[in-house]
């Protein structure tokens, strides 16, 4: 199955198609320490996608096909993203003044990098000995290895990894979700 | 791995799963009925927003393109009362009673701008000002 782009005819977007993509992305970010937060992790993951399309469809000029024609990257990147990073902050009551419009700052091409860096983590986690266990986990699985390797130690991106590997996306993203599944009973055991 | 680059690399982790489980339309919504949620709700209830939302927009800038030619409108027909122009006032007196049959004009002069907005208000703006310009009249 084929990734969802949108690359034109911005103005007959199927949202239909839209909604539950953006709201599973939500649903994965938001994650399972969200306790902070009022609503639960579905309802809010409704809002966040609806309010992404929303501030989309208001301030349509916003979205630059000339930096980067998707406009789900967009969607996802620019504005949902930035919605959850920023409610995560403000429910952890930080004492820092959080921008709601800070997208325009962000280049598109650095974004999982500024993801890396920016994003909230459960500060209950010793992440160290939790990714050296995710490690020694999957150091007998060739398939889960590689992936791990190239994309947390060499820092490649997606697309190198999947051309390296010689794998189609799909398969990557199918790797992504079993390492994802492992590690997150190596975390629950942390806690 | 340095501790830093684990945290990345954890981040990154949490990162790559978010885009593996909404890659397209099917796996997003496998996934979120995997853990308990109705989509079809959600996604109805979804556009009906979007609907409402872009209803909205709409309505709001339809309003501000009728501020801005109600202005325009004002400003052009007290232009021709100043320059008491008999043949122009009783052209656009002419042109009104076809726009606005219902409502009653007296003289252009004896209008204040309430009254000229008023009259206004029962005028298609952008089809007026578009016969104006038409008999070069702005």
């Amino acid at each position: 199955m084929e990734r969802l782009e949108i690359k034109s005819d911005y103005e007959n977007v199927d949202w239909e198609k839209v909604i539950p993509v953006l709201m599973a992305y939500a649903y994965a970010l938001i994650g399972v320490s969200n306790q902070r937060m009022v609503r639960s992790r579905e309802e809010l993951s409704y809002d966040f996608a609806i309010d992404a399309i929303t501030k989309y469809l208001n301030e349509p000029k916003k979205f630059e096909p000339s930096r980067n024609p998707d406009l789900i990257r967009y969607l996802k990147y620019n504005i949902l993203r930035q919605s959850i990073f920023n409610a995560k902050k403000k429910a952890a009551n930080l004492n820092e003044i959080v921008q709601d419009e800070k997208e325009d700052e962000y280049d598109l091409e650095e974004v999982d990098d500024f993801f890396a860096v920016e994003f909230e983590l459960d500060e209950s986690i010793d992440v160290a000995t939790a990714v050296a266990s995710i490690e020694g986990e999957i150091s007998g699985d060739e398939e889960l290895y590689e992936i791990f390797i190239g994309r947390y130690y060499d820092e490649s991106k997606r697309c190198e990894i999947c051309k390296d590997l010689n794998i189609s996306e799909e398969e990557y993203d199918n790797r992504i979700r079993r390492l994802r599944r492992l590690s997150r009973r190596i975390l629950d055991s942390f806690n | 791995m340095s501790t830093e680059n684990k945290l990345k690399a954890f981040k990154l982790l949490l990162h790559d799963y978010a885009e593996a489980v909404s890659s397209n339309q099917e796996t997003a919504t496998d996934f979120l009925k995997k853990e308990g949620v109705d989509v079809n709700r959600y996604v109805t209830s979804g556009i009906k927003e979007i609907r409402k939302s872009t209803f909205l927009r709409k309505a709001q800038v339809n309003m501000e393109r009728d501020e801005s030619l109600m202005e325009k409108a004002l400003v052009l027909l007290k232009q021709k009362i100043e320059e008491n122009l008999s043949l122009t006032g009783n052209m656009l007196v002419g042109m009104l009673r076809k726009k606005a049959p219902n409502v009653q004009f007296r003289s252009l002069d004896k209008l204040d701008d309430e009254e000229i907005r008023e009259i206004l208000s029962n005028v298609d703006l952008a089809k007026l000002m578009e016969e104006l310009e038409k008999r070069n009249e702005i």
